[in-house]
């Protein structure tokens, strides 16, 4: 009997019971979903991937079947300065500025230079309004942060932008302007700090736009006005004074600034316009890449001395060679200053109010 | 099963209902800067319920009844108004086959896009695109835009790509209705898998069978309430019986019926232990399944069938004179056919019993009339707990 039992194998220890859970697979984080707002920050991070995927999608699905394809996105910009140079070059007969020190003396470039940072700018915020409400799907049937869906069409409107610079400093370059290679870290700065501006407005507006569609038509009003508030089809020295290209003397004609009365006050026009922070993003853009002088430099200009009268608004003085005048850059490092808070400041406003409407967007779309 | 993975704390969902569904400014400036409320409505009252990991649950109920709301609410789509509902785990949801897929792009471009959506690592995607691709059954269609493609294929590929997430948590809504029998036989199998692999599926279906069939945990909403939360047989026991109770009686003319009606079926009867008509007896009685017919013009071979099924459209027994090889020549006139059952096995219950003529190819129906009749089966005496039909089987112990 007793051996019988010593025969008998050894019961095997009860097995704990597992903690299946820990075995399986390591604990995917708890999420708690209630009135509040539990999109955290970290969270973004974690969908980089889908931000990766959604802007692909943007870009690849913008130009397919069309047999230009990509090319359409050099051959707008180029018609559209095409018209303008006819409009404003040929018929009105604005001359284009002159860089300092550049001496580039070409409206085309002068509008490129501007154009393509505004209709980027521009284009983000218009084209964020629309990919909301052509998502609605994928917003109703689908969890991931919302505000992937406008930073995609910022990041993919940011691409083709750097693609449109990158060939233009070419140009520049090629044409004189060798500088635009020294500045190209301001450059960048500046698309960087535009985009910044434009992710804020894009997610300002596209989230305001489900609640109240009317804001898509009223844009196209809105951005039409604020180009023109914005020197992009004509040179700044048209408000702000500066050399134009008229080939009177050596090196151009010196406008001085415009001035305006208002509330029994004298105003620059050009400083009126410069509360306008995408006026100081676009001659930022423009003093790097068109006259290739970093803000803020005061340039010495020397006139011939058979010139027309002294110009007036400049501080000017007379020297064997002819007449020098200290001419100030387009834009100084206070309005740098300015446009980079607007547009963080934008950025903050319009993810705060992102964050705090966009859980009701399934049910608004 | 573990602990609960999804917790639903006393959610309650509010949808806003505007008369107009006018967002312009214009209409928010003439009302205040409001845009007016014209009604609020309730899709989740105060609803409370844990799922268990490695559970599979159903959520039943009429459209309309907040069982979606809840699933999107899981999912994060909608915040609850109130509550909480807590998620612990990798979740997954599958509300549409293929969201996010764009026309233009290929099939290749998409599933890329769709696993980031349902939160696939690329470099898993790369491993498993074969897998994907093998599973939809797309083949070399993989390269062309998805809207060349069938509704069909891009179901299976939006389905192909939701299946190899491999969350922990899968959330699933009526999807499994897509796609042919193959493709899904194909996805219960992977359903059992995601199962036997200790993931938790919450599915919101209409199938009741398929709830029954699928999971270990139901639950009931009703106008945004729960109803009822248990074991999947019990819970849609309790929702049958209150669509029963909803739905007006109606005589023996109740039902669809279509045909060419050459031969009609005028009634039906079910003939008790003694002769007399019932409509509800125990189980284990004698029954007798009377068909009453009457034919305008002579039919030629005709067959007889009878149906019963179960509320959940479990079809329990199709016997047909067919393969009874009792199928006269020509039917003429007046006259009934029994169906005779010594000892009529079903269990306790409400069956729906569906009667049809044809002729002999079965293809062409002289008169059908879907579920003509519905009959009880009582407790009576001990029987089986759980089941349809009695087989009826004897116990020996030695």
């Amino acid at each position: 009997m007793s051996q019988a039992l010593e025969a008998w194998p050894e019961a095997p220890a009860p097995e704990r019971p597992k903690p299946s859970r820990d075995l399986r697979r390591p604990r995917g984080e708890t999420i708690t979903n209630t009135s509040r707002n539990t999109v955290g920050f970290r969270e973004y991070f974690k969908y980089k991937e889908l931000f990766v995927n959604l802007t692909l999608r943007e870009l690849r699905s913008k130009y397919k079947r069309s047999v230009i394809g990509w090319g359409w996105s050099m051959i707008n910009p180029l018609a559209n300065m095409l018209i303008y140079m006819v409009v404003f070059s040929v018929l009105l007969k604005v001359h284009p500025p002159v860089g300092i020190p550049s001496r580039l003396n070409s409206y085309a470039l002068m509008y490129l230079s501007a154009m393509l940072p505004f209709t980027m700018w521009q284009a983000s915020i218009m084209e964020s309004m629309g990919a909301m409400l052509g998502n609605q799907n994928l917003i109703q049937k689908t969890w991931f942060p919302r505000e992937l869906i406008p930073g995609a069409t910022v990041a993919s409107k940011v691409i083709s932008h750097l693609i449109e610079m990158a060939l233009l400093v070419i140009v520049v370059v090629a044409v004189g302007n060798w500088r635009a290679l020294e500045l190209l870290p301001g450059i960048l700065a500046v698309i960087a700090v535009i985009t910044v501006f434009a992710l804020g407005m894009s997610l300002l507006f596209s989230v305001a736009n489900v609640f109240w569609r009317d804001i898509q038509h009223f844009s196209n009003i809105l951005f039409f006005i604020w180009m023109f508030l914005t020197p992009v089809v004509y040179p700044y020295y048209v408000i702000g004074g500066g050399i134009n290209g008229s080939p009177a003397n050596g090196v151009g004609v010196l406008q001085p600034p415009r001035m305006v009365h208002l509330l029994g006050h004298a105003f620059s026009l050009g400083s009126l316009f410069k509360i306008n922070p995408m006026t100081d993003a676009i001659l930022t853009m423009q003093s790097l890449m068109y006259s290739g002088s970093l803000p803020g430099v005061t340039h010495t200009v020397l006139f011939a001395p058979s010139a027309a009268p002294m110009p007036t608004g400049y501080t000017c003085s007379a020297t064997t060679k002819g007449v020098a005048c200290l001419l100030a850059s387009n834009v100084s490092w206070f309005d740098v200053g300015y446009f980079v808070v607007w547009a963080f400041a934008l950025f903050a406003i319009g993810l705060w109010v992102f964050r705090k409407f966009s859980a009701r967007l399934p049910e608004e779309l | 099963m573990g602990g609960p993975v999804v917790v639903v704390d006393s959610v309650s969902k509010k949808y806003r209902l505007y008369r107009e569904r006018n967002n312009s400014i214009k209409v928010a400036l003439l009302r205040g800067g409001r845009t007016k409320l014209d009604k609020e409505f309730w899709a989740l009252r105060d609803v409370s319920f844990e799922v268990a990991e490695g559970s599979t649950t159903g959520l039943i109920g009429e459209n309309g009844s907040g069982k979606s709301t809840m699933l999107k609410c899981i999912a994060r789509i909608l915040r609850p108004d109130k509550g909480a509902v807590t998620v612990s785990g990798k979740m997954s949801a599958l509300l549409e086959l293929g969201a996010g897929f764009h026309p233009e792009l290929t099939g290749r471009e998409n599933v890329f896009l769709n696993g980031a959506i349902l939160g696939l690592k690329q470099k898993e995607l790369q491993e498993r695109f074969d897998d994907i691709v093998d599973f939809a059954g797309i083949g070399q269609f993989i390269d062309e835009p998805v809207k060349n493609y069938s509704s069909g294929m891009y179901v299976r590929l939006g389905f192909s790509v939701a299946i190899n997430v491999e969350p922990d948590i899968l959330l699933v809504d009526e999807v499994l209705a897509v796609g042919d029998e193959a493709f899904q036989r194909k996805c219960l199998e992977r359903f059992k898998y995601l199962k036997d692999n200790g993931k938790t599926v919450i599915i919101v279906s209409h199938s009741l069978s398929s709830v029954v069939n699928m999971c270990d945990h139901a639950i009931w909403f009703k106008h945004g309430q729960k109803m009822a939360d248990g074991g999947p047989r019990e819970v849609v026991e309790a929702y049958t019986s209150s669509i029963v109770m909803d739905r007006p009686a109606s005589g023996t003319d109740r039902g669809d019926r279509w045909g060419s009606r050459e031969a009609e079926i005028v009634r039906v009867e079910l003939v008790g232990r003694s002769g007399e008509l019932v409509k509800r007896f125990p189980t284990g009685e004698p029954l007798t399944i009377r068909i009453w017919y009457s034919t305008s013009e002579p039919v030629a071979r005709p067959v007889f069938s009878v149906a019963v099924q179960t509320l959940q459209g479990i079809v329990v027994s199709n016997p047909t004179t067919r393969e009874a090889d009792m199928v006269p020549e020509k039917l003429d006139g007046v006259g009934h056919v029994d169906l005779v059952l010594p000892h009529c096995p079903l269990l306790p219950g409400t069956y729906d019993l569906t009667v049809s003529i044809t002729d002999f190819t079965m293809a062409h129906p002289y008169d059908v009339r879907r579920n003509i009749m519905r009959f009880d089966v009582d407790r009576k005496g001990p029987v089986e707990p759980t089941g349809i039909v009695s087989l009826g089987g004897r116990w020996v112990l030695e």
